[in-house]
């Protein structure tokens, strides 16, 4: 079932989708991951003369209420609003495919019990879980991540367990059974590497998903807390201006989009990739 | 049928149970002492302090605290907001009918572009039309229901004065609102109607209605739509909860009144009673929603009746 590398890159580099959405992420990426090199002005320098000024050649992307320069707060707030996403992804998947390992393997009881705690966090609207999450615990940084990661969890529990029942029976799980393989062991060397490609492709647009997710708690003021840059609650404060100053909030989003629309279009390609039956 | 129903709804209990536990530890899990929570900023006196617990039950042991909680639950008692001094279940009341609009226009907006565009970029495959539509619905996708609520303002509200910008009331109210969480539905809902509809028409009873030279129309509608909508009821179900999540951000960007606008300023204001009243609201009206899907399902696939 695995298939080598090369053969992926190759297939990947036929993908316009792919490619595209690639390119455009590492873009995004580098310019964020850069931005104490290239951002124009400081994040938090303000200047009162230059309030709500548009967009200029001195500001490339005119200025906020404050005279502080957009350009400049979107590279920074990118790397929050980026971070959420990732590291907020990166907990739900792990969480996700250690009990979704555990339920398929073990059954039973285990299965029983983490699949009733999947239904109930399915059974909640994910801003409304949180939501929940950050009124409960209050709205940190890690909190956040918390809240973004936790209505994703199901996914990676189900599609993990449902790998694992597959491959439980396989002939090579039962000979690493029968060598006497720990079931630690087996569910990590033997089952997880067959899991990967199905997760690839979750993981890469539950990012997207986590994006949105967390700018816009940060947008309903629930996130991360200005002056600290972020696209989302940088949008919030670009909404009393929308008539005057549409810039302060059309650039955050603007950010957003584009990142997410890669983020997109690359697991798109990821998918057609992975796909046995589409050929490229 | 009916067995099959009632087999559903036995199964929605251990989840309405879960529900409710969720919600309740809510209030107990944050961090602080609850009695302080309750009393909000007003300092207290030791004396006042305890009163205060015994008043609250929070002396009383977690399981007893729970039950009465769950009973008052079910005699629509859902405690008194911190913040806002008023029955929790009548805010919630008052805020519910401008939601359900909201939810249930986007809905309808979401099905009809969705469901529409998929169909015919699936029939289009191969074309550009199959293309623009492909790569607009991936945008859809990608823009925040709040950026494009934003952009929507920005252009109709501003720039051309059609659609007031905030507040409720009739349909110019309803329109921008709806739409912009719609939009960004049906894109979702576009995509998967495409891929579905091509994964059926791929199939060979589509090949046989075809050879048998039936009309174009009919293979479509009667043939290949109904075996198309499985999983799109699925996704439709799920989108549901998408669109309470949505309504939540609409609510705020068009300040309209609703429960979304309701969650939200609860945790501002630290009204955790409302929060929690909100949070349990929501979680059983989607519930519900998806036990309606799952009826659907049955009454569109018959081999599901009978698992």
């Amino acid at each position: 079932m695995r298939r080598s590398p090369a053969l992926l890159a190759r297939r990947a580099s036929h993908s316009k989708n792919a490619l595209a959405g690639g390119a455009l992420l590492v873009l995004i990426g580098l310019a964020v991951v850069l931005a104490p090199l290239i951002s124009p002005y400081r994040p938090f320098a303000t200047n009162q003369r230059a309030g709500l000024a548009p967009v200029s050649a001195a500001h490339l992307m005119g200025t906020d209420r404050f005279g502080r320069d957009i350009f400049s707060r979107v590279l920074w707030g990118g790397r929050l609003s980026l971070l959420v996403g990732v590291v907020s992804v990166s907990l739900a998947a792990t969480a996700g495919v250690a009990l979704g390992l555990v339920a398929g393997y073990y059954g039973r009881t285990a299965d029983t019990v983490i699949m009733r705690f999947v239904d109930l966090l399915v059974s909640f609207p994910s801003i409304l879980l949180a939501l929940a999450v950050v009124a409960t615990l209050g709205s940190s940084l890690f909190n956040l991540m918390i809240a973004v990661g936790i209505s994703s969890v199901p996914n990676y529990v189900r599609v993990t367990r449902g790998m694992v029942l597959t491959l439980k029976e396989r002939e090579f799980v039962l000979a690493a059974r029968v060598a006497g393989c720990p079931p630690y062991r087996i569910m990590t060397r033997h089952i997880l590497p067959n899991v990967v490609s199905p997760l690839i492709v979750l993981t890469t647009l539950g990012t997207a998903g986590a994006i949105i997710t967390g700018s816009t708690l940060s947008f309903l003021g629930l996130g991360i807390q200005p002056p600290t840059p972020e696209w989302g609650n940088m949008l919030a404060d670009g909404r009393e201006f929308l008539g005057t100053a549409w810039w302060v909030a059309f650039f955050p989003g603007l950010a957003i989009m584009l990142a997410v629309f890669a983020i997109n279009l690359l697991g798109d390609g990821l998918h057609d990739v992975l796909d046995p039956h589409v050929r490229l | 049928m009916s067995r099959y129903i009632t087999q559903r709804v036995i199964h929605l209990l251990p989840i309405l149970i879960g529900i409710s536990v969720v919600t309740f530890l809510m209030l107990h899990l944050i961090p602080g002492d609850p009695v302080l929570i309750f009393a909000g900023d007003k300092p207290l006196t030791e004396q006042r302090h305890e009163e205060l617990r015994h008043e609250l039950g929070l002396d009383r042991p977690l399981w007893a605290q729970y039950w009465t909680y769950v009973t008052g639950i079910a005699h629509g008692d859902l405690g008194v907001g911190l913040h806002s001094g008023r029955p929790v279940l009548d805010s919630i009341r008052e805020a519910a009918p401008a939601t359900a609009a909201l939810t249930l226009s986007a809905l309808g907006v979401a099905v009809v572009l969705g469901l529409g565009l998929g169909i015919a970029a699936a029939l289009a495959h191969g074309t550009w039309f199959d293309t623009v539509t492909m790569t607009i619905a991936i945008l859809g996708v990608s823009m925040p229901v709040f950026y494009l609520g934003l952009l929507m303002i920005i252009f109709f509200s501003f720039d051309l004065r059609w659609f007031p910008a905030t507040g409720q009331g009739g349909f110019s109210h309803l329109a921008m609102p709806a739409a912009a969480l719609g939009l960004v539905t049906s894109a979702v809902l576009a995509r998967l109607v495409r891929s579905s509809m091509l994964a059926v028409l791929r199939e060979d009873y589509v090949q046989t209605a075809r050879a048998k030279g039936l009309p174009r129309a009919i293979v479509v509608l009667r043939h290949a739509l109904k075996n198309a909508l499985i999983p799109i009821l699925t996704v439709l179900g799920l989108q549901l909860g998408a669109l309470l999540s949505g309504a939540v951000v609409t609510e705020t960007i068009f300040s309209r009144a609703g429960l979304g606008r309701l969650a939200v300023d609860a945790i501002l204001n630290r009204d955790y009673s409302l929060v929690q009243g909100a949070v349990l609201f929501s979680a059983l009206v989607y519930v519900i929603a998806n036990l309606l899907v799952d009826v659907a399902y049955a009454a569109v696939d018959p081999r599901i009746r009978y698992e």
